[in-house]
């Protein structure tokens, strides 16, 4: 399955992301995440942000992960890193493995810091709330730099001028004196990349990483990412809200909603042949092309809102918004499992979802994520 | 302006009209607070808005849009130019004839948090254009506010609630229902689904849509977002650095876009489909500054088709180069072979 998903499909797909250095031993994931749940205890209750998430990312890949406001996304990548505030959150079940670390859920703070920035690095969405302001950026990555690496402070700020130079700044060793106010937001956000990169991480999570720019900036930004990953054999997990973003970037989705993941299969599938009927409603909702194609008429629409976390209902999450709601999803939450044989249009087993319309009814399998 | 004669765009169904409209926003500097630079954030705008169209208008942060749209309600006054609603011009309209333009013509925030106050409940809220506007006896006010609620899909036992107990989606429905609680004719909507998610976008898109059939509405429609304003849009306008740089009929544009800022724009915007080919055109640079505006045409430092004439002749002006479709560029009408080209050059220069 990672053969076909990583070499000839995803060429097509998207010929920019697909290009990046594919190691022989590509099937065991870098990153695997099971059964993550990370909650916050609230005056008002626990929220359960993360409840069961299971995901992989491989090496080389972007995995993209999709889901409305809420849907615990970003939590997810937090937990990744330990950087959940605590209190009031915490993670309360699950593994992280990360390949050569082990289980990261249960890693002591040194060994976190080791990782942080260095095996594996974040950026966010607003670039402006994650540099300090007081500093130059050049003394940022420089200090990154040198936090892992045994380097003077003259040969971490050249490195620091030559990560600038390669995220397309122009006169980087001027720019590396700027301050972060200084600097457009398509700016601020290369810089965020070159500090991410400084220390050649094996795995890079991208939270939103263009939402707050603009379109042409967004293209930059993009196309610099897959730039990025192709010199370095960076893994990315990419968390957005824009289905336009996840064609563009990734090899394979996994879809969440309201803290666990619904539907995951590889990014083809996904728009061809999707089987959650959420995922089928955020598709349907895009109004890109509707009129081109020819469609009359009101935009399809996922009636209601998300379930509030603090008050899940018994059962499917997706119960009260679904059109196909029946009995069992109103009695037990499905697992999230193989689609039914013939339902998942190729990749064989590689099509997870967790709906009763497309998997076998719960006593003939056992419970549990099946992510392999 | 240069080749600026009074712009129609033949447009008997114009609404709106606005001719060489421009905001020049002062920098203060120094404690003695003598401007010497300027902010030029709407720099000669040429626009018509049909009677119950909707005219979507694109372009990036910073290139005006928000302000264009406040000049059109008159919370912002205009360093210059024309602007003409119902044959009639509004610049120089006070007192009460101001309150019946601002009746008229309504807008709709994009952040549903900060546009509504907290400490007003959903009724007062909708409650609050009837009374300032004196339309209505509270009784007719109270019925009216009702009938609004359920217009935009808000339960009537909801008006009693404050925003903060409302979702996004449904403080946006409370937004709109503010909006057109005085019948408007025209109305500004500012970015209204940008902060909302997609599944959520999708009904107030289509609130806004039917809305508009019920009461005959014309839309002004701001965003960023191409694939919205495609849904949306009977015709787009394509805005940079404070001026609109091509005008065209929705389908029209989205099957060739005619100016190299929209071109770009448009192969900029990602498409929700794996399968779809990618030819995106990747723009060198920022947007420049509004306040040191490049000469020549604005867009020349970024453009895969410039050649000498676009930095050394003044700014092209707003041509209709095909019916119904106005662009602003020297080259365009070369570009798509459509005439022999004045531009005197051939093959596009790449600055790279």
């Amino acid at each position: 399955m990672s053969q076909q998903v990583e070499g000839g499909e995803l060429s097509k797909a998207s010929q920019a992301a697909a290009e990046s250095p594919m190691p022989a031993a590509a099937d065991a994931p870098l990153l695997d995440v099971v059964g993550l749940k990370t909650y916050f205890f609230t005056s008002g209750g626990v929220v359960k942000a993360v409840d069961g998430v299971s995901l992989s990312v491989r090496r080389g890949e972007t995995l993209g992960v999709v889901g409305e406001s809420g849907c615990g996304k970003s939590v997810t990548a937090l937990s990744v890193m330990r950087l959940v505030p605590d209190p009031p959150g915490r993670i309360v079940a699950g593994r992280i493995d990360f390949v050569g670390r082990g289980d990261l859920a249960g890693a002591n703070a040194k060994t976190m810091r080791e990782i942080r920035g260095n095996e594996i690095s974040m950026i966010f969405q607003e670039p402006m709330t994650s540099l300090n302001p007081v500093f130059r950026v050049g003394t940022q990555i420089a200090e990154a730099i040198r936090l892992h690496r045994q380097v003077s402070k003259k040969e971490a700020m050249d490195r620091a001028i030559e990560m600038l130079g390669s995220v397309g700044i122009p006169s980087p060793a001027g720019r590396a004196r700027d301050y972060p106010h200084q600097l457009s937001g398509g700016m601020r956000q290369r810089v965020m990349i070159a500090m991410a990169m400084a220390c050649q991480p094996r795995l890079l999570l991208a939270d939103e990483p263009t939402t707050a720019l603009d379109v042409t900036v967004q293209a930059q930004i993009l196309d610099l990412m897959n730039r990025m990953k192709e010199v370095s054999g960076a893994a990315i997990m990419l968390i957005t809200h824009d289905m336009g973003v996840i064609a563009e970037m990734c090899q394979r989705v996994s879809v969440m909603y309201a803290g666990v993941v619904v539907e995951h299969t590889d990014v083809r599938t996904l728009f061809a042949n999707p089987l959650h009927p959420y995922t089928v409603g955020l598709l349907d909702s895009i109004p890109r092309g509707r009129r081109r194609a020819g469609e009359k008429g009101p935009l399809k629409t996922i009636p209601g809102i998300v379930p509030n976390l603090l008050r899940l209902p018994q059962g499917c999450r997706f119960q009260d918004r679904c059109s196909q709601v029946h009995d069992a999803c109103r009695q037990a939450e499905p697992p999230l499992a193989p689609a039914a044989p013939g339902e998942d249009g190729g990749d064989d087993g590689g099509h997870l979802v967790r709906c009763w319309l497309h998997v076998s009814p719960p006593e003939t399998r056992n419970e549990g994520p099946a992510i392999r | 302006m240069l080749s600026h004669p009074r712009f129609d765009a033949g447009d008997a169904l114009a609404i709106l009209t606005l001719r060489n409209l421009r905001k020049h926003f002062p920098v203060k500097k120094g404690v003695l607070s003598r401007s010497t630079e300027w902010v030029k954030a709407v720099d000669g705008v040429d626009l018509s808005v049909r009677q119950g169209e909707t005219l979507g208008l694109v372009g990036e942060s910073g290139c005006g849009k928000s302000t264009l749209g406040k000049l059109i309600t008159r919370l912002e006054d205009a360093s210059g130019g024309e602007i003409e609603f119902e044959g009639r011009d509004t610049l120089s309209l006070k007192g009460a004839a101001l309150r019946e333009l601002r009746r008229q013509i309504q807008t709709i925030f994009q952040d549903p948090y900060s546009s509504l106050n907290p400490r007003m409940t959903a009724f007062e809220i909708i409650e609050e254009p009837l009374r300032v506007h004196g339309v209505a006896s509270k009784a007719e006010r109270r019925t009216r506010v009702f009938e609004l609620l359920e217009t935009v899909g808000i339960r009537r036992e909801y008006g009693s609630r404050y925003p903060h107990e409302f979702s996004g989606g449904q403080r946006q429905r409370i937004g709109i229902a503010r909006a057109i609680a005085l019948n408007p004719k025209l109305i500004v909507c500012d970015e209204p689904v940008s902060a909302l998610d997609v599944s959520i976008q999708a009904q107030i898109i289509n609130l806004l849509e039917n809305l508009q059939k019920e009461f005959g509405l014309t839309y002004l429609f701001i965003s960023h977002d191409l694939s919205v304003v495609e849904h949306i849009s009977d015709r787009i306008a394509i805005m940079y650095l404070g001026q609109i740089v091509e005008l065209a009929e929705s389908a029209a544009f989205y099957a060739q876009a005619y100016h190299p800022y929209s071109e770009a724009l448009l192969s900029a915007s990602p498409i929700p489909d794996p399968t779809a080919p990618r030819q995106r055109i990747i723009l060198k640079g920022d947007l420049p500054s509004p306040i040191d505006i490049p000469s020549g045409c604005r867009f020349h430092m970024r453009c895969p088709y410039a050649v000498e004439k676009c930095r050394v002749d003044p700014m092209p002006p707003l041509e209709e180069i095909v019916p119904g479709r106005w662009v602003r560029c020297w080259r365009a009408a070369e570009i798509h072979g459509l005439s022999s080209g004045a531009a005197g050059t051939t093959a596009p220069a790449s600055r790279s």
